[in-house]
């Protein structure tokens, strides 16, 4: 599984989303271990400093944290974890909304079709 | 470092170099027995195959030797031989050395075929063999080297070393100086040429050499019809002349034959020569394909 | 201090002139894309530095040797073409370069052997040219260099080794060792690099971070190359 990145921007901010999701969506656990630059570059095949900087962004937002001698840690404060839910929610929930009414839809119909979805797998006639 | 290239240049070659040296001595095992077991027809056919053979070694045993040189300094693998953290230079020494051990172990297997074939005659014609010991001794007194063992049989070493070294040297001074980037674009045959010519070039300067430098053996048969030799510093071109118009010079003994020493100078000369061009080669003109 | 210093590098086939007044300095702790199309130098460049040709002009330093044989015990030079002797069974050719070079990890290189899937008996003769490439690629990756010179590692080799190749490079990283990889073909590895080095009719056409290079032009840097070339194409 190698992730593919897009061309246009940097990958270490690509990195940077893709490990803010991880840490909303638990995979990467709250007050967990993250693993090694190394392994992570591996992992996601890129450039160990990419992820260096990657990281070291994650450290600078607070999402990610230090210990001298054992490594890199993910926050251990939940409310953290909520925040970058929601944020990153936030933007899909936007960009969703923008397509949408692109399509010409209004915020009634884009809320009846989503509502239908979620509860019945298709969005009807 | 100039051990394991030793070692690894033996590895590579022992593994086919013995078999072609294995062949001559079951040719001569052969004959051996043929000799000895009275079979005739077999002896004629197994003569012919091992005289064959034993010039077949000499050949083959250089030419395996200068391929190996040629793939390991010029070829792919040359990208292997010149990225080793090592002097250039080593794996020429290293290579020598090897390929002089398999030119003088060909040299003594065929020694050995020799010695086998005549004790073999022995056996079967019942002859001891302390009258074939005789015989050589009697041929090395007519040639006058009894009694001057001490010299004869170093210098006789010296020059199968000499000229061992001598046609390995010039083989591998060609393909290096064939592979040089003026020269690569003609191949194979870059280094066949250069040792055409090289080889013509010295013969001529060899025979000049010998003409005219006044150092020369003398043979003389003297009065007990054995023969001497002793060295004397004279001219060979002025003493063929001197045989040609009869004007010899009268020294009381009759003069057998003389021959030159001068080339004998110039294998020593040439080595360093070509082994000291191979070196610059090598170290400086590196230019790996 | 650089690890590769290169300054006014001049290089000639004959007429032709193959790399011209190269200035280059490259630190070490970092993987380095030398791209370009065939025949801009990367092959020749890369030659010079393992020590294969001794025939340029300019000044060359690595670690801050002049190039001899103590830069070429730091050097560890993957040339397209295989180098080993066909005679031997890989397990030769790894105890060989493990007697010539006092960095090479015998362990490191004979797990790398199980993990490629090369059997340590066979004899290279016998073995396809991909798998004669993997067995380079470990010979050479088993070294702990300062160094590593990589020609064209993942030509012409399928979708998955060329996975293997790049997962070899990414462990093989360390802030002690520079590594430079030649290749034409940029899409799929520019994530690995961390600066690239556009080499075009033996010039230094770019030479910057691939994270910069996606900023200021935003876009990938194989779309960068790709117009820097064919711009030099129709000159």
């Amino acid at each position: 599984m190698i992730e593919e990145f897009d061309d246009k921007t940097p990958i270490y901010l690509q990195l940077v989303n893709i490990f803010k999701m991880s840490i909303a969506n638990g995979t990467w656990p709250i007050g967990g271990r993250v693993d090694t630059v190394r392994d992570l570059a591996i992992q996601y095949q890129v450039n160990p400093n990419t992820v260096q900087r990657s990281l070291s962004e994650l450290e600078r937002e607070n999402l990610v944290f230090s210990e001298r001698t054992s490594g890199r840690y993910i926050t251990k404060d939940a409310g953290v974890v909520r925040e970058i839910r929601t944020n990153l929610a936030a933007k899909k929930i936007s960009e969703y909304a923008e397509q949408m009414s692109l399509l010409g839809f209004g915020s009634d119909e884009i809320l009846a079709m989503t509502a239908r979805y979620l509860s019945e797998g298709n969005i009807g006639g | 470092m100039f051990g394991k290239l030793v070692k690894h240049e033996f590895r590579a070659t022992r593994r086919i170099i013995p078999f072609v040296f294995l062949v001559t001595v079951i040719l001569a095992v052969t004959m051996a027995l043929s000799i000895i077991l009275h079979l005739e027809a077999l002896i004629g056919i197994s003569l012919g195959l091992l005289i064959m053979m034993m010039i077949a070694q000499i050949v083959v045993t250089f030419v395996l030797v200068i391929w190996r040189y040629y793939k390991t300094m010029c070829g792919n693998e040359a990208y292997l031989s010149f990225t080793l953290p090592i002097k250039p230079q080593l794996l020429l020494w290293s290579k020598l050395l090897v390929s002089f051990v398999w030119v003088a172990l060909s040299f003594f297997v065929l020694l050995g075929v020799v010695v086998l074939i005549i004790v073999s005659y022995a056996k079967s014609t019942g002859t001891p063999l302390s009258e074939i010991t005789e015989q050589i001794k009697f041929f090395w007194n007519v040639f006058g080297l009894a009694g001057n063992e001490a010299v004869a049989i170093p210098v006789i070493i010296a020059m199968l070393i000499m000229s061992a070294l001598y046609g390995l040297v010039q083989m591998f001074f060609s393909v290096s100086l064939g592979s040089t980037s003026k020269l690569h674009k003609y191949g194979i045959g870059g280094p066949v040429l250069i040792y055409v010519i090289l080889y013509f070039v010295l013969q001529i300067v060899s025979v000049i050499f010998m003409g005219l430098i006044p150092l020369a053996v003398e043979f003389s048969q003297g009065a007990t019809g054995s023969m001497t030799f002793r060295i004397v510093s004279r001219n060979m071109i002025e003493w063929l002349l001197g045989e040609i118009t009869n004007s010899a010079v009268e020294t009381g003994v009759s003069q057998v034959g003389l021959v030159g020493l001068g080339a004998w100078i110039v294998v020593p000369l040439v080595i360093t020569g070509l082994l000291v061009a191979t070196v610059r080669i090598i170290e400086k003109h590196t230019s790996v394909r | 201090m650089s690890m590769i210093l290169i300054e006014n590098l001049n290089k000639c086939f004959g007429p032709k002139e193959v790399l011209k007044n190269m200035d280059l300095s490259l630190a070490s702790g970092q993987i380095v894309g030398l791209v370009g199309p065939n025949g801009s130098g990367k092959t020749t460049l890369l030659k010079i530095l393992a020590g294969l040709t001794s025939d340029y002009t300019g000044n060359i330093r690595i670690g801050g040797q002049p190039l001899g044989v103590e830069t070429k015990a730091m050097v560890s030079y993957l040339p397209e073409k295989t180098y080993v002797s066909d005679w031997m069974r890989c397990v030769d050719a790894i105890d060989y370069f493990n007697d010539f070079y006092s960095d090479f990890d015998r362990i490191k290189a004979m797990e790398m052997l199980a993990q490629l899937r090369l059997d340590p008996k066979q004899r290279i003769k016998t073995m396809s040219k991909g798998m004669q490439e993997k067995l380079q690629l470990t010979l050479v990756m088993g070294r702990q260099a300062r160094v590593y010179l990589l020609d064209e590692p993942i030509g012409g080799v399928d979708p998955a080794t060329r996975s293997v190749i790049l997962d070899a490079v990414l462990k093989q990283y360390s802030e002690d060792s520079l590594m430079i990889f030649a290749t034409h073909l940029i899409a799929d590895v520019e994530r690995i690099f961390d600066r690239v080095i556009f080499l075009g009719f033996g010039e230094i056409k770019l030479h910057d971070e691939v994270d910069k290079i996606r900023e200021k032009y935003g876009k990938s840097v194989d779309e960068v190359f790709r117009e820097v070339f064919s711009c030099l194409v129709s000159l």
